[in-house]
């Protein structure tokens, strides 16, 4: 009986994720802001990111620089896309990509022993350490970009922002 | 079983091709963040190179060339000196362990938390010496960098760090023989 009972609920709120278009809208404002919350620190203190990306030991030293400036910047104008509903399956691309390089260069930084301070959302250096376990938060927004990215391939004009038969974006597959 | 796979495949071909067909606006977002990256450090206090060649990643040129570089003959003649403050930047931990005679610590990790004390006892034009751990070690710099824009007009640094020292035979102490500022 119990079991019924919180199958139904399991498949009442698969069909919820699947149908509703709250869902979609607040996680893509949701990770929109978090993009552009994680960018701010950045781009005030751009010589503090590009230290804490030195740490990483991935990228060559001449470049990180160059790199800490435009993935600033590249956080920021993808999370005021997000935001705006525009270009929104570019930008989920991106963000997924850019959160799965993320966790990539952690898990080497941490398998090849670099104790490192995150850098996610802020520079300061006096930060807490990453673990395997603080790994969670970006697993979280992994799957979270990876739903939105499904979802606005899935749903093009879910993410539209006009939907008029004049509209130079729409795409043919919509066209019935 | 081979529909199953078909169906696979087919739905693969539509993921890449949904892919492909956004990639002008990848392009382009890659590109105006770029531009706009470019335009925001022309503008910014810092001014960073964007590309370092051999110089330390995250140090402005206008910073690098307020610091004065200095050998372990030289920086021993300046903590000879008690006008000269000497700042070990490497963790506590080490800094317990040994360090130069007469430094105290502000170690990069910890940076936010100690620079408040440190700032409210040591005056903005008082000479400083800088060091961390090795030839490697670019923490003295960041310190430094951040001291300059703090205010601070005299900072050296021990090139190659405090293993320069023990490579010259100079004399270290451990806590508790000498830490005042």
């Amino acid at each position: 009986m119990s079991s019924d009972f919180g199958r139904v609920c399991i498949r009442s709120v698969c069909q919820w994720l699947r149908t509703s278009r709250a869902v979609p809208l607040g996680l893509r404002i949701g990770i929109g802001l978090v993009f552009v919350y994680a960018s701010i620190d950045k781009l005030i203190h751009p010589d503090q990111f590009a230290e804490v990306m030195t740490d990483y030991e991935i990228l060559p030293k001449a470049v990180v620089n160059g790199a800490a400036l435009w993935l600033a910047w590249l956080e920021v104008v993808l999370g005021v896309f997000l935001i705006a509903g525009v270009w929104v399956r570019a930008a989920a691309l991106m963000v997924t990509a850019l959160t799965v390089i993320f966790i990539g260069g952690v898990s080497v930084a941490l398998t090849r022993g670099i104790g490192l301070h995150c850098g996610c959302f802020s520079t300061d250096p006096g930060g807490d350490a990453r673990t395997w376990v603080s790994l969670w938060q970006e697993g979280l927004l992994l799957l979270a970009c990876l739903w939105l990215t499904a979802r606005a391939f899935r749903d093009p004009a879910e993410f539209r922002l006009s939907h008029g038969p004049t509209d130079p974006r729409r795409e043919p597959e919509d066209v019935v | 079983m081979i529909a199953g796979k078909t169906g696979i495949l087919k739905r693969m071909q539509t993921v890449v091709s949904a892919t492909l067909s956004e990639l002008p606006r990848i392009a382009a977002i890659a590109a105006g963040a770029l531009m706009l990256a470019t335009a925001a450090n022309a503008v910014h206090p810092m001014q960073l190179p964007l590309l370092t060649g051999e110089a330390q990643p995250g140090l402005p040129r206008w910073v690098a060339r307020r610091f004065q570089s200095v050998d372990a003959q030289k920086a021993k003649r300046l903590v000879d000196s008690p006008k000269v403050l000497v700042v070990d930047t490497r963790d506590a931990r080490d800094f317990r362990q040994d360090h130069l005679p007469r430094a105290v610590s502000l170690p990069y990790h910890g940076f936010g938390e100690q620079y408040p004390e440190f700032a409210a006892t040591v005056p903005k034009d008082r000479p400083l010496l800088l060091y961390c751990y090795g030839s490697d070690c670019g923490l003295a710099a960041r310190v430094g960098k951040r001291l300059i824009a703090a205010g601070y007009t005299d900072v050296a640094i021990l090139r190659h760090g405090i293993e320069a020292w023990k490579a010259a035979n100079l004399p270290l102490e451990t806590l508790g023989e000498h830490n005042e500022q």
